[in-house]
């Protein structure tokens, strides 16, 4: 009776912590509608020091309710300015995409960003400094218990960096389940030309949150093993090899904790503990309007960035299985013309060489591997 | 049924009226040195009545007089006289025994009101106690017997006189605090202190005096006083007295009362209410009760009539909590088995309580058993506790000691892998040690420790945790005057560490050093004048926040910000007056006086603009010891009392407050890694004034009270904080913290029934509290420097407790709550920034979370009343959240992968059953 009275708590317990922390306690919540477009300006970029071009991308708030997409600011003009009276101007490439260098700047002055945007407004960002990034000593990843951690290493010898920010790409090989040596054309079988097309491709991801670091509590400028990001055990992206480049910027003090507040507001919500969320102004000021709320922080910075790859066998054990059901269709045309006709499905090998007696096939989305990528393969790729 | 009851009283009432026109028979006979049996068997022949009697030692008697036409009760006072023994007329039978005599009769005024209050010499009734040694402090549980306070006289003098002593209850011996002790003819009342002391002023004669107490039986004493004398009364449980007659004709406390906005929860009533896994949890059921809101079910934190969850002061046997919750924030900090109490005041603060602006917690927990060694154990879902108690000299020291831990630990150990990294455990241990040196001197002994420790699939461990300890000295000087002497120390730490990571390896500090004294008098001057004052100081020292390398391997600077220190000390007077017995006046003056001191190094800021670092002109370092600057100003106490009818009354009040220690979080919710800041010369103390009033009306001969109770408060320099704020390691922490004013009403109403098979409460509370950025200088202004809804503002809600008692041993309990949800700042639109659309906020609380429903239930099987069982065992069984409802906590708004999603978070996404098991031994 006792035992069993226990066993029945210890049930219960965690069946009550299971709920406590369970997803199902996170529900969707639609987005409120019916607001006003407040239409401020979001400047977003920064000054690139060195041999990339300088990329400044403008585009205005727009209503939550996701019809209108990202509104660009098109036709302002844009230049960069020192404060000994320099000036460098974009170009606008593409809508609100303004483009200009590379510039090399002079490390001892201090550069900002002025806006003349179409309706005739002004707006300046505040004069940064000139932020020298260091190189990144290297990527450093390791298999734990729940995947493949990535995280980088830095330092700067001369302790001026102290604020990090990171993106990254990702990039996947990976493989059909199949290899198709066959094709069904024009209501007939024959050897396929273009196998490998099928059998090999590429992923891609553009990291899009906001990852940012700092050594300012450190007695040294060092960077160690700042989490990037992870890859889930058994996931397809090392279901052959990997590689992630990282790109590092070195960020003011200001504008690192801008995008530390931004993070906050928009990436880190959701726990018990949250603080209120805000959106604060930049560095960018309408000059003619002070108090109009400018979204953006323009800072001067070089980047420094470093790849690597990853294969499956330096991971295994790696369980990743995309399972396809092969079947076997006899060579009979109409047979044939049902089962390939439409495109569903794409033949693999044929059996009983020479004299075809039947052919395994399995469903396109396993046999061509251009449903889930891409076949070009990436410049970078060895 | 209850007629029926009454019936057989009056029956007993009429026999003994007849008892009383007997005529006593004339004894004449003569006794030399005859044993004291003869002497009765004597007795016996020459009378009809039948006589009993204690025959231990009864023979040691001898019996020598000379009665010649002697009335019975002469003779037998003669015989008995220096003896010991009493004897009881009654029905032509006589009872002698040693001891108290036994009483056989009902007080002669028991079913009139109207108990004289004159100073006529009271009838003759049958009892007969001429062999009572007057100046022994009278122990009685009789209320059918008429006490002599003060040396008796034969005539009873005028003016009036002082009766005091303490209520206990009867079976264990412990004080009970807050009962009621009050004539209700004369509407004068008074209420037993915690140590269970009352004191009250009457007219010399004969008075019906009534006792309540929560959970406990009314008790009334036929009281004739002569003079100044000590009167204790004991009282039983209420709940062993389900088979006597139970007269409450005298609930009438929440009228006669001068105190408003208070709320009074005995520990029963907090165990009947369900609460999530079915830990009997205090701070939820303060969150029950009118005009106190929470954020939500995460946190145990509540904000009283618009206050914040900072300012209210959490007292635990006057030691302060400074964080009272478990399990971040899921429970209270207080094992159920050792509280005995709760009172919270949310309007009419006493004026010997300060230093926070909303509301005064006063958790009181139980004194141990003074006559035997008793212990209770309870198993709960994630908790388990033990409670001993029992004296340690008999009648005069007892112990309680009391201790609960967690083992959540282990079950999340077995949770699924992702769960394996988390871990939680919590332990709290209480001890309280009170002795009862003599009649004029107790001492009590106090000690409180909690513990939490928690990572939550994260490598950052978190623990936090309250210490406190508290030595009390209670000294009567006489029957008008006592003090009370509290000296106490208070410790509140928290850490965070961090090892994953060897290069950023860190330890995280906080905390709050607290060294308390306070002397505090109680003079009964006359029947209209009772005063208290008294003189209380605060030491605190804090260690606002320190930042060390943990590892040989770390890198980290260590980062160790000034420590603080500063001075509370206030003075205070109250002066309680009864005008007319309608008309009562409560007049409080506190005076605080804080200083700031050094050493410190404390910044300037050029005057008129934002405070930031960039804007400091000088930076001055004040040397140990030093005085760096100084705040004080009155706080004044105010309540009056009308008492329109017996059982209809109105109260009015104005409160002021101040506060110099504040509390920073920019969470919603309190977390364990808030700290606190001690005002100094760049932030100022927080001040609020409250006006409010009452209507209180009684139903049913008092069974059902309502109330209605409005107020209008307003508080000044509270926190704010700017966007984005920098709390912790920050030296300058006045640029990140703006000052705001905030304007808080409502209206609460209230329907008790705390007696009968079904009792319980409804309330509703309409209130609205919000906040303004009055600070110019600030630089952004919130809304435009328009008011705002606080965090907290929930202008609806409805709550209903109740408990049906099926029989003695089946009880349920129903707990249900509505509030409008809270408010929230949500995105007016989006934007692109990095990758990711994101969302774009502007006023503040401008949005509301959907509105809140719950219903928990639970059944409640108690142990059977055998007495002579040697283990008790409770079950409850429960539900929480019993429809199952995904009550929201928050919704947010989150960038993922590019896009925005809004997603609603509820803390108990289903119903929650729990079981409880209790045993007594």
């Amino acid at each position: 009776m006792k035992i069993f009275d226990t066993a029945y708590i210890r049930i219960l317990a965690v069946t009550s912590l299971l709920l406590l922390y369970s997803q199902s306690c996170k529900e969707e919540y639609p987005l409120p509608e019916n607001l006003q477009n407040k239409n401020y300006l979001v400047v977003d970029g920064f000054i690139d020091n060195g041999n990339d071009i300088t990329r400044i991308e403008l585009s205005r708030t727009s209503p939550l309710d996701g019809t209108a997409g990202i509104i660009k600011e098109s036709g302002a003009s844009v230049w960069v300015e020192s404060d000994n009276g320099h000036n460098f101007s974009l170009y606008e490439t593409e809508p609100g995409v303004y483009i200009g260098g590379p510039f090399l700047l002079d490390e001892s002055s201090m550069y900002r960003v002025n806006i003349t945007t179409i309706n005739g407004k002004s707006y300046s960002s505040r004069f940064e400094e000139v932020k020298k990034t260091p190189p990144i000593d290297n990527i450093h990843w390791e298999k734990e218990e729940d995947g493949v951690h990535i995280y980088v290493n830095t330092h700067d010898p001369e302790n001026k960096s102290k604020y990090y920010s990171w993106q990254y790409e990702e990039t996947w090989e990976f493989f059909s389940s199949y290899y198709s040596s066959f094709e069904y054309v024009n209501g007939g079988m024959r050897l396929r030309s273009n196998g490998e097309e099928l059998f090999r491709c590429w992923q891609s991801y553009i990291s899009r949150n906001i990852m940012i670091g700092s050594s300012s509590r450190l007695s040294e400028d060092i960077i160690y093993n700042a989490p990037i990001t992870y890859i889930e055990n058994n996931s397809w992206k090392l279901s052959s090899r990997y590689s992630i480049l990282i790109k590092q910027r070195v960020l003011s003090k200001n504008a690192y904790e801008y995008l530390e507040k931004m993070k906050k507001s928009s990436e880190s919500l959701g726990s018990i503990f949250d603080p209120m969320p805000t959106t604060d102004r930049g560095n960018v000021v309408c000059n003619s309007e002070p108090s109009e709320m400018v979204i953006g922080y323009v800072y001067v910075s070089t980047l420094q960035q470093q790849r690597i790859f990853i294969s499956r066998g330096d991971v295994s054990p790696w369980w990743y299985n995309f399972i396809c059901q092969v079947d076997t269709v006899p060579n009979i045309p109409n047979i044939l013309q049902q089962y390939f006709g439409f495109g569903g499905a794409i033949p693999i090998d044929g059996i009983g060489m020479p004299a075809i007696t039947d052919y395994t096939a399995a469903s396109s989305f396993c046999m061509d591997c251009r449903h889930r990528g891409t076949s070009v393969k990436p410049v970078f790729w060895p | 049924m209850r007629h029926f009851k009454y019936l057989i009283l009056l029956l007993v009432f009429g026999y003994s009226q007849y008892a009383m026109a007997q005529d006593t028979p004339v004894i004449t006979a003569g006794f030399d040195n005859v044993k004291a049996s003869k002497f009765i068997e004597a007795l016996d022949s020459l009378t009809d009545y039948k006589y009993y009697y204690d025959t231990t030692a009864f023979d040691s008697i001898r019996v020598s007089l000379v009665a010649e036409r002697q009335p019975l009760e002469k003779v037998l006072l003669e015989a008995f006289v220096e003896t010991g023994y009493h004897f009881t007329i009654y029905n032509k039978t006589v009872f002698i025994v040693k001891g108290s005599p036994v009483a056989v009769a009902l007080p002669e005024n028991f079913f009139e009101d109207n108990a004289l209050p004159d100073s006529s010499v009271p009838r003759y009734t049958t009892i007969v106690s001429y062999l009572e040694d007057d100046t022994k402090t009278q122990v009685q549980t009789a209320e059918n017997k008429l006490f002599d306070v003060g040396t008796k006289t034969r005539q009873v003098g005028q003016g009036v006189a002082k009766m005091a002593g303490y209520v206990r209850d009867i079976t264990t011996g412990e004080p009970i605090p807050g009962a009621a002790v009050f004539v209700d003819k004369l509407k004068i009342s008074v209420v037993s202190d915690r140590f269970g002391y009352y004191s009250i002023t009457l007219p010399k004669g004969r008075h019906l005096v009534n006792v309540q107490s929560l959970g406990k039986r009314d008790t009334w004493r036929n009281v004739m006083l002569y003079d100044d004398g000590l009167l204790n009364i004991e009282m039983r449980d209420h709940i062993l007295s389900l088979k006597t007659v139970v007269i409450s004709a005298q609930k009438a406390a929440n009228i006669n009362s001068m105190q408003m906005g208070v709320e009074k929860v005995d520990i029963k009533t907090i165990k009947q209410i369900p609460v999530v896994f079915g830990e009997a949890d205090v701070l939820r059921v303060v969150q029950t009760l009118p005009g106190v809101k929470t954020v939500g079910e995460a946190s145990t934190g509540f904000n009283v009539r618009g206050g914040s969850a900072d300012q209210n002061l959490i007292l635990f046997n006057d030691a302060t909590i400074y964080n009272p919750s478990h399990f971040f924030g899921f429970f209270s900090a207080f094992n159920p088995d050792v509280v005995s109490s709760l009172e919270l005041y949310k309007s009419s603060i006493p004026a010997k309580y300060g230093g926070r602006l909303s509301s005064v917690l006063d958790i009181v927990s139980r004194e141990g058993n003074k006559k035997k060694v008793t212990g209770s154990a309870g198993l709960g879902l994630l908790t388990s506790r033990v409670t001993l108690e029992g004296p340690l000299i008999k009648d005069k020291t007892s112990f309680i000691v009391g201790g609960r831990s967690t083992y959540a630990n282990w079950l999340i150990k077995r949770l699924p892998e992702q769960y394996r990294n988390s871990q939680a455990s919590f332990y709290d241990a209480n001890i309280l040690i009170s002795h009862n040196i003599n009649a004029q001197n107790d001492l009590y002994v106090t000690g409180y420790i909690s513990n939490d420790r928690f990572n939550l699939n994260s490598d950052t461990v978190y623990g936090y945790g309250n210490k406190n300890i508290s030595l009390k000295w209670k000294h009567v000087f006489n029957n008008k005057m006592h003090s009370l002497l509290t000296a106490g120390h208070d410790y509140y730490a928290y850490k965070i560490y961090a090892d994953k990571n060897p290069v950023n390896a860190y330890t995280m500090q906080f905390n709050i050093n607290q060294s308390n004294a306070r002397l505090h008098f109680n003079y009964f001057l006359n029947s209209r004048h009772t005063l208290d004052f008294g003189l209380a100081s605060v030491y605190y020292q804090l260690q606002p926040g320190s930042l060390t390398p943990r590892g040989r391997d770390s890198f980290i600077v260590p980062d160790i910000v000034n420590r603080e220190q500063a001075l509370e000390s206030a003075v205070y007077f109250t002066e309680k007056f009864n005008i007319t017995p309608a008309l009562s006046l409560q007049a409080g003056l506190r005076y605080s006086l804080y200083n700031y001191i050094g050493p410190n190094t404390v910044y300037s800021y050029i005057p008129g603009i934002p405070k930031t670092t960039g804007n400091i002109t000088d930076t001055t370092t004040y040397r140990s010891g030093k005085f760096i600057n100084n705040y004080h100003g009155p706080e004044y106490r105010l309540s009056l009392r009308y008492a329109v009818t017996a059982d209809f009354s109105v109260k009015a009040g104005f409160n002021s407050l101040r506060q110099y220690i504040h509390m920073l979080s920019n969470t919603t919710a309190i977390a364990p890694t808030d700290i606190w800041k001690l005002s100094d010369p760049n932030i100022k103390p927080q001040t609020g004034n409250q006006a409010s009033i009452g209507f209180y009306k009684n139903f049913k001969s008092n069974t059902i009270e309502t109330s209605v109770e409005t107020y209008y408060k307003r508080i000044r320099d509270y926190l704010d904080f700017k966007s984005g704020a920098v709390l912790v390691l920050n030296p300058h922490v006045e640029t990140d913290v703006m000052n705001t004013i905030g304007k808080a009403y409502g209206v609460e109403l209230m329907i008790k029934k705390l007696t009968g098979k079904l009792n319980g409460w409804v309330s509703y509370t309409w209130s609205r509290t919000f906040l303004k950025m009055a600070d110019t200088n600030t630089g952004d202004l919130i809304n435009d420097g328009n008011y705002y809804p606080a965090n907290y503002d929930k202008p609806h809600d409805v709550t209903l407790v109740g408990n049906y008692r099926l029989s003695h041993r089946f009880s349920f309990s129903l707990n249900t709550t509505y509030s409008t949800g809270r408010p929230i700042t949500i995105p007016i639109g989006r934007y692109y920034y990095e990758g990711s659309m994101r969302a774009l906020y502007s006023d503040r609380n401008a949005y509301r979370i959907p509105d809140y429903f719950r219903l928990d239930a639970s059944m409640n099987i108690e142990p059977n009343h055998n007495l002579k069982q040697k283990i008790h065992t409770s079950w409850t069984f429960g539900a929480y959240n019993m429809l199952g409802r995904k009550n929201p906590y928050s919704v947010y708004f989150v960038s993922e992968n590019g896009v925005i999603n809004g997603y609603k978070l509820s803390i108990f996404g289903a119903a929650i059953l729990y079981v409880n098991l209790n045993i007594k031994f």
